[in-house]
């Protein structure tokens, strides 16, 4: 069978003639879900852990690292490995939370787009508009919408996860639409109208659960891409303000120090975000090839 | 609804051309609907850009502005008036094609847009086409030989994707090819300092320097591209790389492509025959890679002194240039739909079923 | 499917061969690197870490390093201060206290100090050839008054308030200034000397004006090669956006021949590539390095380092109409709570030095004598803040630019400080031209930025901070011992000489009372941030900061 879905909504009724793969996790998924319960872990008690305050001039500035900083000093004189310990609980924090508002918002939005879209009245025109507003905010890259809505919000932890979101939620949003269109034309779907049920109940009873499966398995996406996005604006200079110990600020500000060879305040931070991102896109992966074949 | 698009539903068996039209509907009405998209995000932008606290007249103004002075420069750059007015100049300007003057340095911003788009298209241009051969390339690999040591590569490579930012691999690139190893020209733009670009034909840089016949100009524009194309394409490849891959697995284990092979047909038809049926649904992605490159690639030209659009956009915002900001966002947008559209139109060209309106998918 | 072994080695001998192809490019290319070496010698290559993009200085606030680098190549004006050597400094500095004749010949100052009169060059061309005579220089007032945009009837007030009155055109060479107080002379000369008094070629720009611009200047602003208007060192030959301007000399220039012909200026957004491109020799001259970079690169032979005196000041303003800092003990304490020798040791790494106070003492006449002398205290901070009644921590948010690392440094290392002292700093980071209207507005509780007054004379400096409306008055200080402390500039302005042995120990009487106040807390003063190869001679620190290119020369021995 071809399949005519966007990329991303792998087909969910497949009925394959080749033989299914074996169901066994390989070596990558299970160094892939070590790392990421480490990252977890870092960010429940790293904070606890860390051997200096991470906010709080402890050493002379830019060190290399040594045995008292295993991570040496940042350019204020800061300790780059207790920063990158405390970091992860900010960026996890981060990442988590504006890909969980991400996703349900978008899941609700994209719901109720593909569920009205070919309605008439305003509803249906409403929801078409929505449909097409999805459509046009790709249009504009990331980074430019994450400055100009963080640059509004100002920079701290609760406006850079809601300016997230709200940069992200169409990708999630256009997934699940068009998983609904093309759950709405199921026969179930109309055997259940006909059988009296209500349109709302069907919804939730039998087009979410059919229609979320994209959007869940993006969730790895999207969480690398808040990561990776909030670094950037931490590049752009409209990151978390100092001392926060947050990845992307400290990469950036790391940036200058490794570009004449003092490569340890970005190295320490950009190899967390990088091993992070990396852990669960690999998880993820692993767990949809293994689950769609 | 625009009026043509009404034309082609009521005319309907009136004339051989309407009909006509009507079987083009699906992309016609793509067409058409367009400015109405880049009329409805150039409202976006204006709201967008009015969130931006800050006020520019204050900054213009300058060091020990009284206040008269301080209105007349609220005059002088368009920012007087009601939030409507405002944007009742904006739209009206929109329509001439004219984009206001830029609070910074008074310039039309339409016109200080065009210095800088040929240049950044041009780089989209290079760097899209290198990525898209190598993801082919590699992906190639992957189908080919999905069990050799080169394809787990791949594999790991396009599943880490999105995990190393840009400016990760720029800084990394720049301190170890420039600054140490000292094969590639330092990151100050197209050209080496004295070497001045030729005189505009296209205005692209690079093929401009092909027509005028200086290739001195041509290799330097070259070897100053080639570590941002590197880096572009290190870190932009493995998103591409994981939907083909993704969309290339099933397409190699479809029936028909079982067929193929169990009839003995030659490895290159094979290899079409998958490309075809992986390529539609993955065209959306190179597109939206495409957007990316021509606006969202702000930090690779702040590391390589690219100036271009991303960091028009930039220094807008750090300038509090609302009318800059605003005309670079649509333009951009607008650009990049016109990129859509045309993928969308590929594919459906590919592909009929995707069309709008035709009905059923199943094989 | 199995591995086609065929197929495998086609594609992996395409990739070596694009690979390769691509490697050799880059090697035929720029061979040994992109820079000077190959350049001449006259030719010199700056790199900036932003670009000019308007060089009419009467359309709008030209503000940052490039634009002024390049506007200030452009012109000249009728006096300059002269360079002069200074002890402990490895560069000469510009005299703050003498002029000499620049495209004046000569100029006298009439008995009462009220009337200067200069005599001008004859026989000078401008860059677009034609002669400079007084016409030029009354235009050149008169546009500068016209123009709503950049600010010129600020730095002129209150000295030249109506200038078809006072600026008046005598004879063809000579043109008179009038002034209603002697005490304003200092200031209007200093005035002169810098940016804000360049002379344009009225004949050229008239050509251009219209009836809706009488001033050429919306002609001005409409391309920026139309900017070759003036009589200074160079010209602009090209731009490429947010990329490199090119400028050559200008032929009819008053001191030329000059030894530079040609000025490269290419934007590396990156304070390190800049630095990197030097230690390289891909650049000249790099502008607005870090100071931990100028600190690494002083023990390159290959480079060399400004090291003199400078005016451009480090410090916090606190906003006197905000709580906390509504409370001049609270102001003081936080004075106490500042690691002053951190910040210069750890973050300037010793491209600053201590100077807690705003006047040059160098100054005649000056007395810094009853000046307060703050140190990191905590208990003195704690004891001041007790007495104030507050309760600690006390907490703030201190705004600073996010285009500045040494300011964003010195704050996360003042932040970590005064947590001892009983204070509990929020930063927070903003594009800088928020920063600056939003101080302006009165939002800002605290702020920290660098900053100087490019005319230094003591009245001038003094108002620039605290006058009502003052351009960087984001303290808003009020009340009783402001209106004190404006008597006494009251007083200083009355006298005949604004550095004359009256005023002089009046300046510092004010200053003294404006440092008590703590609405500035002066930290340091920050050096050049500028390097340039061991070959380059002839720069001279302006008061400006800006690079004098028509001094500068390359080649021969190497500056130690």
């Amino acid at each position: 069978m071809t399949t005519t879905l966007p990329p991303q909504a792998a087909p969910t009724t497949t009925a394959d003639p080749v033989a299914p793969r074996t169901r066994r996790l390989g070596v990558g998924s299970w160094i892939a879900t070590g790392i990421l319960a480490l990252v977890l872990l870092a960010a429940l008690v790293g904070p606890l852990l860390t051997p200096y305050d991470p906010t709080d001039v402890v050493g002379l500035p830019s060190r290399a690292p040594s045995a008292e900083h295993w991570g040496g000093t940042d350019s204020t004189g800061m300790d780059v490995f207790s920063r990158t310990l405390a970091g992860t609980r900010i960026d996890v924090v981060i990442a988590a939370m504006a890909t969980l508002l991400a996703t349900v918002l978008g899941i609700a939005v994209g719901l109720g787009v593909g569920m009205n879209e070919s309605r008439r009245g305003p509803v249906g025109v409403l929801a078409r508009g929505v449909s097409r507003l999805l459509d046009l905010l790709q249009a504009i890259p990331v980074v430019i919408i994450g400055l100009v809505v963080v640059s509004f919000f100002g920079t701290s932890t609760p406006t850079m996860i809601v300016a997230l979101a709200v940069i992200l939620m169409p990708i999630q949003a256009r997934l699940t639409r068009s998983e609904v269109l093309r759950v709405r034309g199921d026969a179930y779907l109309d055997a259940a109208r006909q059988a009296g049920r209500h349109e709302l109940r069907l919804i939730v009873r039998h087009v979410l659960p059919n229609s979320v499966r994209p959007a869940l398995l993006n969730v790895s996406v999207i969480l690398g891409i808040s990561i990776v996005l909030t670094a950037s604006l931490g590049f752009l200079g409209v990151g978390l303000p100092p001392p926060t110990p947050e990845w992307g600020s400290m990469i950036a500000h790391g940036a200058g120090d490794a570009a004449v060879g003092k490569w340890w305040s970005a190295a320490f931070p950009a190899a967390a975000l990088c091993v992070t991102v990396a852990a669960s896109s690999v998880l993820t992966h692993r767990l949809t090839v293994d689950r769609t074949s | 609804m625009t009026a043509a698009v009404a034309a082609v539903r009521t005319g309907v068996g009136t004339g051989a051309a309407l009909a006509a039209l009507r079987r083009q509907r699906w992309w016609v009405m793509r067409v058409l609907v367009l400015p109405v998209h880049i009329l409805v995000f150039a409202l976006i932008a204006f709201f967008l850009v009015r969130l931006i606290p800050g006020d520019p007249a204050r900054a213009v103004a300058g060091p020990d502005a009284t206040p008269e002075t301080y209105e007349a420069v609220r005059v002088q750059l368009g920012l007087d008036g009601s939030i409507w007015t405002q944007l009742g100049r904006y739209v009206a300007g929109l329509a001439r094609l004219d984009l206001g003057a830029s609070i910074a340095n008074g310039r039309p911003v339409f016109d200080e847009i065009m210095a800088r788009l040929p240049g950044t298209v041009e780089l989209a241009v290079v760097s899209f086409a290198i990525l898209v051969v190598v993801t082919l390339l590699l992906s190639v690999a992957v189908v080919v030989a999905p069990r050799s040591l080169g394809a787990r590569i791949v594999n790991g490579y396009s599943q880490a994707a999105g995990a190393v930012p840009d400016f990760v691999v720029g800084v990394i690139g720049i301190f170890v090819f420039y600054a140490t190893l000292r094969i590639v020209p330092a990151p100050n733009g197209r050209t080496r300092p004295g070497l001045t670009e030729p005189e505009p034909i296209t205005h692209l840089p690079l093929l401009d320097s092909v027509l005028s016949g200086r290739f001195a100009v041509t290799s330097s524009i070259m070897s100053h591209y080639l570590l941002p194309i590197v880096v572009l394409v290190a870190s932009l490849a493995p998103l591409l790389l994981k939907q083909l891959l993704g969309a290339l697995a099933p397409a190699a284990e479809d029936r028909s492509t079982l067929f193929r092979i169990a009839t003995g047909a030659p490895r290159r038809t094979v290899l079409v025959s998958i490309y075809r049926r992986a390529l539609p649904p993955t065209i959306a992605v190179f597109g939206t890679i495409f957007g990316t490159l021509l606006g969202g690639t702000v930090i690779i030209e702040q590391l390589f002194g690219l100036g271009g659009l991303g960091t028009f956009a930039v220094t807008s915002v750090a300038g509090l240039d609302f009318t800059a900001l605003q005309g670079t966002l649509v333009l951009v947008a607008a650009i990049s739909m016109i990129v859509f559209l045309l993928a969308d139109v590929v594919t459906m060209a590919l592909d009929p079923r995707r069309r709008p309106g035709v009905q059923g998918s199943g094989s | 499917m199995s591995a086609p072994p065929r197929l495998g080695r086609r594609l992996a001998r395409t990739v070596v061969s694009v690979v390769a192809l691509s490697l050799l490019a880059a090697g035929c290319a720029d061979s040994g690197g992109s820079g000077s070496g190959g350049a001449a010698k006259d030719t010199v290559v700056v790199v900036t870490g932003d670009q000019a993009s308007n060089v009419v200085r009467d359309y709008g606030f030209t503000n940052g390093t490039d634009n002024q680098e390049v506007t200030n190549s452009i012109h000249a004006q009728l006096i300059r201060k002269p360079y002069i050597a200074e002890q402990g400094a490895n560069v000469q500095v510009q005299d703050l206290y003498h002029f000499e004749p620049f495209l004046a010949q000569s100029y006298d100052v009439s008995q009462d100090g009220k009337v200067f009169t200069f005599h001008l060059r004859q026989g000078l061309k401008s860059q677009q050839g034609n002669e400079l005579t007084s016409a030029d220089v009354v235009w050149s007032f008169e546009r500068k008054f016209s123009s709503k945009g950049g600010g010129m009837p600020g730095y002129y007030a209150p000295m030249l308030t109506d200038v078809d009155k006072q600026v008046v055109a005598v004879d063809k060479y000579t043109v008179t200034f009038t002034i209603d107080q002697p005490g304003y002379g200092f200031t209007l000369l200093g005035n002169l000397a810098e940016n804000i008094g360049s002379i344009y070629d009225s004949t050229y720009l008239t050509q251009h004006a219209s009836a809706d611009d009488p001033y050429a200047i919306n002609w001005g602003v409409s391309s920026m090669l139309n900017g070759n208007s003036g009589f200074g060192p160079y010209m602009l030959q090209s731009i490429t956006p947010n990329q490199e301007i090119v400028m050559v000399a200008n032929p009819n220039y008053v001191f030329g021949p000059l030894p530079i012909k040609t000025m490269i200026r290419r934007v590396v957004p990156d304070a390190a590539t800049r630095a990197n491109m030097l230690v390289q020799g891909d650049a000249d001259v790099a502008l607005d390095l870090r100071p931990t970079d100028q600190a690494d690169l002083a023990s390159n032979p290959d480079i060399f380092t400004p090291t003199a005196t400078s005016n451009l000041y480090q410090s916090i303003t606190l906003n006197t109409r905000r709580a906390p800092f509504d409370n001049v003990l609270v102001r003081r304490a936080l004075a106490y709570a500042v690691p002053y020798d951190r910040i210069i040791d750890d973050v300037y790494k010793g491209r600053a030095y201590a100077y807690q106070h705003l006047l040059d003492d160098k100054q005649p006449y000056y007395d810094g004598s009853k000046l307060p002398k703050y140190t990191y205290d905590p208990a003195k901070a704690k004891d001041l803040l007790a007495q104030a009644g507050i309760t600690t921590p006390v907490a703030f948010t201190m705004t600073v630019s996010n285009a500045s690392p040494s300011v964003q440094d010195s704050v996360v290392v003042l932040a970590a400080a005064a947590k001892d002292a009983g204070f509990d700093i929020t930063i927070n980071q903003v594009p800088a031209a928020q920063l600056f209207s939003d101080g302006l507005a009165g939002r800002l509780q605290a702020s920290m930025s660098t900053g100087s007054a490019v005319t230094m004379s003591p009245p001038y400096e003094l108002n620039l901070l605290t006058q009502v409306g003052g351009g960087s008055n984001t303290s808003f200080w009020s009340g009783p011992d402001y209106d004190a402390f404006a008597a006494v500039m009251k007083q200083g302005l009355a006298s005949t000489d604004a550095i004359g042995p009256e005023a002089g120990p009046l300046w510092s009487q004010a200053e003294t009372m404006l440092v008590n106040s703590g609405a500035n807390i002066f930290l340091a003063r920050v050096m050049s941030p500028y390097s340039m190869r061991a070959d380059v001679h002839g720069y001279a620190q302006r008061t400006d900061r800006r690079i004098d290119y028509s001094a500068v020369s390359i080649g021969g021995e190497a500056n130690s």
